[in-house]
């Protein structure tokens, strides 16, 4: 092996994307030639140089917005007004992928959580055990909302696929005016049900989602090889 | 925080999933080809919007990175070449053309040494940015981004050879920059000052 191939060997030798035997070569050969050691070293030092010359980070709230922006331009014109079954009020919806609605409405500072509907009127979202699901909320804010504190409960025998094992998340993120969907992959650990309780806090203001999860099948506990439903 | 947002909001497998992790080096990217940041979230903005009916297309991918890469650099080009500019500069044979290495090309100070004088970031980022357009391009990519040329012959659409004699080429052309300004005469020991801070 000539200098002249190692120099034009050299950039996929330190990528590492040289074939093994050719690498052996190249390697063999820098061992014994000083000239060729020094012009790897002075490409890798220049290589380092330059990846560390830096470049800015997004403004704070592109990635999201741009992203939001990306499904708007191609989200398929939508009939006025809501679903149908949400106008009619939170009744029964027994499919998985039920959208849940909470508006932010404003509130005076210090107005505690609103009321939860009466347990047999919550939305309910039905899920295979052993299966994740999504579970979609939506959150209507009237204005951009900075700061705003989310916290997800989960009830006993269901868990946030995402977040295996854990039953109550909280994160501090932005909502947008408008429109901000919350998809939850959830998952069944066994036949039950119970109540999942989205709560936003901002400022003074909480306010609380409430939705029923039923799992139907058996009540054993299915981690960790889920059992499809019965 | 906005990862954890769109991976939980939207789920792993959704285009929020796939893409999000994603933005942050395109923007970066799209910074660099592009040297401002309206321009920027404008490629990576108009990227995304084409890039959503492709979700699947885009999970399916063993190596999303190189490929997303490759789309903002194709978008970079089309919107230079609407705006009456082009980016990318007709190689000449000797510029380009396969197997012009040779290693009296590197004679004298290496490009890394003179770069080692400089010890300035700005002054590097600066030769680069002189450099002729599909040479700052493939310094961006390979050395200041990090792909490979194995990667860059996707990116680029461009055999690795062509890639080799291109990059060999524009370290000559940084080489000659970083000498024309650089502050200090070389001492004669570049080769072995480190670059890194």
């Amino acid at each position: 092996m000539h200098c002249s191939d190692v120099q034009r060997d050299i950039d996929e030798f330190l990528d590492g994307t040289l074939e093994e035997t050719r690498q052996a070569e190249v390697r063999k050969h820098l061992e014994s030639c000083d000239s060729c050691r020094q012009t790897l070293e002075g490409t890798r030092q220049l290589r380092s140089a330059l990846r560390e010359i830096p470049a800015p980070a997004p403004r704070r709230g592109f990635l999201r917005k741009a992203l939001r922006q990306a499904r708007r331009a191609h989200r398929q014109p939508r009939g006025a007004g809501a679903p149908g079954w949400f106008a009619a009020g939170f009744g029964s919806a027994a499919a998985a992928g039920l959208v849940a609605w909470l508006v932010l409405a404003p509130v005076g500072p210090g107005q505690g959580p609103g009321p939860t509907p009466a347990t047999d009127r919550l939305p309910t979202v039905e899920l295979a055990p052993g299966r994740t699901e999504s579970v979609r909320l939506a959150f209507d804010a009237p204005e951009r909302l900075e700061g705003a504190r989310l916290t997800m409960r989960l009830p006993e025998n269901f868990e946030l696929a995402s977040h295996p094992g854990r039953r109550e998340l909280t994160w501090t993120t932005e909502l947008e005016a408008g429109r901000n969907l919350l998809e939850l992959p959830v998952r069944a650990l066994a036949g039950g049900d119970g109540e999942l309780v989205a709560e936003i806090a901002h400022g003074d203001t909480v306010q609380r989602l409430s939705i029923r999860l039923r799992a139907a099948g058996p009540a054993a506990f299915l981690a960790p090889n889920p059992v499809p439903a019965a | 925080m906005q990862r954890f947002w769109n991976r939980l909001v939207h789920g792993p497998d959704s285009f929020e999933g796939i893409v999000g992790p994603h933005v942050d080096h395109l923007y970066r990217l799209a910074w660099r080809l592009s040297g401002s940041s309206a321009d920027a979230e404008d490629l990576v903005q108009d990227l995304l919007v084409k890039l959503y009916p492709r979700s699947a297309e885009i999970r399916g991918l063993d190596a999303p990175r190189p490929w997303l890469a490759r789309a903002l650099y194709r978008l970079y080009i089309d919107r230079w070449r609407r705006a009456g500019r082009s980016p990318l500069v007709e190689a000449a044979p000797d510029e380009d053309g396969e197997d012009v290495i040779d290693s009296s090309a590197d004679a004298g100070p290496g490009p890394e040494a003179l770069a080692g004088q400089a010890q300035e970031q700005d002054r590097l980022a600066a030769a680069v940015d002189d450099l002729n357009p599909d040479q700052r391009a493939l310094v961006i990519l390979h050395d200041v981004e990090g792909y490979t040329l194995t990667e860059l012959e996707t990116v680029l659409e461009t055999p690795v050879g062509t890639l080799k004699s291109r990059l060999h080429r524009a370290r000559t052309n940084l080489r000659q920059r970083l000498l024309r300004e650089a502050p200090v005469e070389p001492s004669g020991d570049e080769g072995r000052v480190s670059l890194q801070r």
